[in-house]
């Protein structure tokens, strides 16, 4: 009896505080959220406090909210196809071919720009890739161009992909890197080509790295505001610009909240399906 | 020793001798040394004063006001646009009335709505609504009645056509701040003025070689009621028929506008956008860092705005936002206020301070203006509303 107590006590005062951060930070605002759209608007706007679906209702009546939500599935899909493709063969190459100093100093690079705002990198994007930014400058002098890439969707999988990059690299570089390397050696002696023990070896044992860093990528690619915003030209529009727009442009809370609160639980349910695939520790690793 | 505050009665009532010419600067100076207090302080209250302060036929607020901003704390909160004041005159206001001032602002009019329709009771003395939120505030039981009595320099000074306009006869609840028209921004090095389009909507709607070089309003009634003037509707037309014809032409023009944005300064600057539909005081900042791009407002009419001041039914210093309403309708404040942001003052003398360039700006011909049309409650409620959304949702796609 006694022992138990303690356990308790002991587990209150460990989780005690997390459960209020999260309590705070994460199930009151939420909580906010779905007690406002809930309420319906009345003629100048106003909100009527009693229990409505409307604002769903509207949600689910026309095509915007899931033809908005496919086109922000894709392009954060794409994205995150994008940072495999690029960050996979990095991560392998510094954790594979690169030595001491040299390495610190390539995954401090990798690093290094997530220090700056992440405002001002995308601004300094539109002064690469505007029709008289650097790209289109330098191509006109071939007598090329100039290629329309600011305010399409291409602009955007290149602003998501820059951004998120390294949330990819840093979680795929520390499981290839935690790789034993007897086991590799031993794959050699045993006959495997490179390729065959990528495919059998290296692969599997990076399937953590892997999905934590498609984790890292998908969720914050998915809820992206900025980036359609600025490269976008505000026009292709992803899920966060049309939560933003319902709430700044219409004034309409309750649609605002609805589009919010399902946009949540759609993160919350790829979250639940990657603990469901990778087991209960599986959240732990991403860290 | 003097107590602070009997420092700040002195200092006032020789800000006051000064203003009206009592004392001299010199004068000014001596005695306020004497009070203890800096001498840079003093300068500048005293260029100040005079650059300011000897404003012919300015009305200070009634004594009544001077004693209720110390009874109420000598505080002011202000809930404002980004850029819609000189940060420095909020100080000048303070170090004035020895009120301490403190801003919050809002990049968009319904952030401001929601955080009100959230809390009526959010302490703000002063929030600056256009009109479309300003009736939704009115509506909505978010605003204070202003007393008349509390600032002289408003009904002196403010135009006729403000104190009588639909959405608030007799200033109950609003003064003007400023005022403008919705044309567009065209850049002369690409668009030729000999276009029989221009200075029509025609360029913005027939405009295809300017395809990817445009950019509209990212404001649904701003968007459709331009492609209904381009028709001759009205702005706040609720028409099925029209509305579906306006939707059509946006939705041709749609290919061609690379981007809907509420301030494309850095495309119009970098020419990315060479034709822009613009707020006419915008269109004016624009132009003062690229002197190509000017401003036309189309013959056939437009829509015409008034933002406004209103004093939140939460304010806890409606004395003191009335002085500040009283401070900032000098005609010489006011024509420094609006130099900064490049808004016509809703004014009727400010404009005579301010530069002929600006001037010739903002005077509309009589005729044109007659064809501007504020907006109407139907434009922005129920139907009205309904079919906007509908078309944006479509322009959003």
């Amino acid at each position: 009896m006694r022992l138990l107590r303690l356990v308790n006590l002991e587990y209150l005062v460990c989780l005690g505080p997390v459960i209020l951060i999260a309590g705070i930070f994460i199930i009151t605002p939420l909580g906010v959220i779905l007690f406002f759209s809930f309420l319906s608007k009345g003629i100048f706007g106003q909100l009527i406090y009693s229990f409505s679906l409307d604002a769903y209702h509207t949600l689910f009546s026309g095509t915007l909210f899931i033809e908005v939500l496919l086109r922000s599935y894709l392009l954060a899909l794409v994205t995150t196809l994008f940072c495999i493709l690029i960050g996979y063969p990095v991560a392998y190459w510094l954790s594979m071919y690169r030595r001491g100093k040299i390495k610190m100093v390539l995954l401090a690079l990798i690093v290094l720009p997530t220090w700056t705002s992440y405002l001002i990198r995308l601004y300094s994007w539109t002064t690469i890739t505007m029709n008289t930014g650097i790209i289109n400058t330098f191509i006109s002098k071939f007598g090329l161009g100039p290629i329309q890439i600011m305010y399409t969707p291409y602009a955007i999988l290149l602003g998501l992909t820059y951004t998120w990059l390294p949330f990819m690299i840093l979680p795929l570089y520390a499981a290839i890197d935690g790789i034993d390397r007897s086991i590799l050696e031993s794959a050699l002696d045993l006959g495997a080509n490179p390729v065959e023990r990528f495919f059998k070896i290296t692969l599997p044992l990076t399937r953590g790295g892997l999905f934590a860093g498609v984790l890292l990528v998908f969720v914050p690619s998915l809820g992206s505001y900025l980036v359609p915003d600025l490269l976008g030209g505000a026009k292709v529009n992803m899920i966060g610009n049309l939560v933003a727009d319902k709430f700044l442009k219409l004034a309409n809370i309750p649609l605002g909240s609805a589009t919010a609160l399902l946009l949540s639980l759609l993160v919350i349910l790829l979250l639940m399906i990657y603990i469901k695939t990778q087991g209960k520790g599986a959240l732990e690793r991403l860290t | 020793m003097l107590k602070d505050h009997e420092k700040r009665a002195k200092l006032d009532g020789l800000i006051e001798d000064l203003s009206t010419g009592k004392i001299g600067r010199r004068n000014f100076l001596k005695a306020g040394l004497a009070l203890g207090l800096s001498s840079s302080l003093l300068l500048g209250i005293a260029s100040d004063t005079r650059a300011e302060g000897k404003e012919t036929g300015v009305i200070p607020v009634p004594e009544e006001v001077k004693k209720k901003i110390r009874e109420e704390g000598n505080k002011l909160n202000i809930y404002n646009w980004s850029d819609y004041i000189d940060p420095g005159r909020y100080e000048k206001f303070g170090e004035e009335f020895g009120v301490e001032v403190t801003v919050d602002y809002f990049a968009d009019a319904a952030e401001m709505l929601t955080k009100f329709q959230v809390n009526p009771e959010i302490g703000y003395d002063l929030t600056f609504p256009p009109i479309r939120t300003f009736i939704r505030m009115k509506e909505m039981n978010l605003l204070q009645e202003l007393n008349h009595d509390w600032f002289p320099n408003v009904n002196k000074f403010m135009p006729e056509r403000y104190k009588t306009a639909w959405y608030d006869p007799d200033y109950r609840y609003s003064v003007g701040y400023d005022f403008y028209t919705t044309g567009y921004t065209y850049n002369k090095k690409y668009v030729d003025q000999d276009d029989p389009r221009w200075p029509h909507w025609d360029l913005l709607f027939e405009g295809r070689e300017y395809s990817g070089k445009m950019s509209m309003l990212k404001d649904p009634f701003h968007v459709v009621a331009s492609a209904l003037k381009y028709i001759g509707a009205s702005i706040n037309s609720t028409d099925k028929h029209e509305l579906q014809i306006a939707e059509d032409i946006l939705l041709r023009q749609k290919p061609w506008v690379p981007i809907y944005k509420g301030w494309p300064r850095a495309e119009l600057l970098r020419e990315e956008v060479v034709l822009s539909q613009q707020w006419g005081g915008d269109s004016w900042n624009v132009h003062s860092d690229n002197p190509d791009c000017f401003y036309s407002l189309p013959p056939e009419g437009a829509h015409q705005g008034v933002d406004l001041i209103s004093i939140p039914k939460g304010s806890k210093h409606p004395a003191t936002a009335h002085a500040f309403l009283n401070y900032i309708y000098r005609p010489k404040v006011r024509a420094q206020i609006h130099g900064y942001t490049g808004y016509a003052p809703t004014h009727t003398t400010a404009l005579d301070y301010m530069s002929e360039d600006f001037r010739e700006w903002f005077s509309y011909p009589e005729e044109v203006l007659a064809r501007c049309e504020f907006v109407k409650v139907k434009a922005i409620t129920g139907e009205g509303l309904k079919q906007r959304v509908a078309i944006w949702d479509k322009l959003q796609k």
